[in-house]
């Protein structure tokens, strides 16, 4: 009994040092945990952020022609996701770049899209996914828009509708004006004024009056769930 | 036998950890599945398995670099959960029942205070899953091991 008693012990001792010294191993271990969605399924998936981002385009030519593109000018952080919040409400992720590949907080994180190999396009596109919540010397933890606690102001289609994203399990459009016209189906990109302006975000969904009938709310239609992100990319900030 | 207990409660929790790692990233819902199979594992582990078991579990689940406010709550809250059982005077399906509740209550309001307030349809629906998996796992633990399981 007392050896039993002993090696339970050891055996606490070794998983609290794991713990506090090697929680990289778990994060690995979460990796492995993790289903991998099927190649036609992502390929479906990437197709669907590609059409978003064209979507994007057009209504910035259509009604931001001084814009200047904002995506393809500027040098990014690729990123491996190393886990996710494990527990309810929040949904973070712990991305794999931090200060010294000088992230910081407040960064916009992107989902990559792959252009088609008969692309002829050399710039990259990418989504609006979430943003840099904290930073560490290897890691960061990103704010995604499934987050509750996540809202960024974003515009609506070639109108340039204002409206608020709020985020969620199912991220809503609120405070949009109750005398604009929102259309299921057009494009949503951001407006923050501590984000690249014009950022793809998703595209509208059903859309309604609020409770108060005060504005008009619509669901967030976005072409990814929180499990495809596994890359991302983070703008480098400017020295 | 002890090891087979603790076996038994090892792989219960390694699946609640699978259930719990695949959810978290969908954006829905999260059920605090680790959480009520672990509580529910208390009513057939001595408490310095509990320990081991819950260290393994925060080390599975453990995100961040840095050790998170959210993993210490959610060891102490279990741990808290295992040292009241004999304490507790019902039934054993119903102490089960309570010990469940009352520690995703208190490890959603210490951990992610405000957000439960926030979004109370959200809470009540991982509460109650949570609870719900803790009496499934408790049940199991049952037939494994016959009716006396969480007798005091």
């Amino acid at each position: 009994m007392t050896a039993d008693r002993s090696i339970l012990l050891i055996l606490v001792a070794v998983g609290v040092l794991a713990l506090f010294f090697q929680p990289s191993a778990g994060w690995a271990l979460q990796g492995i945990l993790r289903t991998d969605e099927s190649s036609a399924l992502l390929a479906q998936m990437n197709l669907a952020r590609e059409n978003t981002v064209l979507k994007t385009r057009i209504a910035e030519s259509e009604a931001l022609t001084r814009t200047a593109a904002i995506l393809g000018s500027r040098d990014h952080v690729p990123a491996f996701v190393y886990s996710r919040y494990p527990f309810s409400f929040k949904n973070e992720l712990l991305i794999a770049a931090g200060k010294e590949s000088g992230l910081v907080a407040g960064s916009p994180v992107l989902l990559p899209v792959v252009p088609e190999a008969s692309s002829s396009s050399s710039t990259m596109s990418a989504i609006l996914v979430g943003k840099v919540r904290e930073v560490f010397e290897r890691t960061a933890s990103v704010q995604t828009v499934f987050d509750i606690g996540f809202q960024v102001a974003v515009r609506i289609g070639a109108a340039g509708t204002d409206a608020v994203l709020s985020g969620g399990a199912e991220p809503q459009l609120t405070l949009i004006p109750k005398s604009s016209v929102v259309t299921p189906g057009e494009v949503v990109y951001a407006a923050a004024p501590d984000l690249p302006y014009g950022l793809p975000i998703g595209e509208v969904g059903a859309v309604r009056m609020s409770a108060n009938q005060l504005f008009q709310e619509a669901a967030l239609s976005l072409s990814y769930t929180g499990n495809d992100l596994k890359i991302v990319v983070i703008p480098a900030a400017k020295n | 036998m002890r090891w087979e207990k603790f076996l038994v409660a090892l792989v219960i929790v390694f699946f609640a950890i699978v259930f719990q790692v695949r959810l978290s990233g969908g954006g829905g819902a999260v059920v605090d599945v680790a959480l009520a199979a672990l509580v529910a594992c208390g009513a057939v582990l001595t408490v310095g398995e509990m320990a081991l078991l819950t260290v393994l579990a925060a080390w599975a689940l453990n995100w961040e670099p840095v050790f998170g406010w959210e993993i210490g709550v959610f060891i102490i809250v279990v741990t808290l959960a295992r040292l009241m059982r004999p304490f507790l005077p019902w039934q054993p399906w119903f102490s089960n029942l309570l010990a469940v509740g009352v520690a995703a209550l208190c490890f959603n309001f210490l951990a992610a205070w405000p957000l439960p307030a926030t979004d109370p349809v959200a809470f009540l629906t991982s509460w109650l899953g949570t609870i719900f998996v803790g009496a499934f796992v408790f049940q199991f633990l049952r037939v494994v091991f016959g009716r006396e399981t969480g007798s005091r």
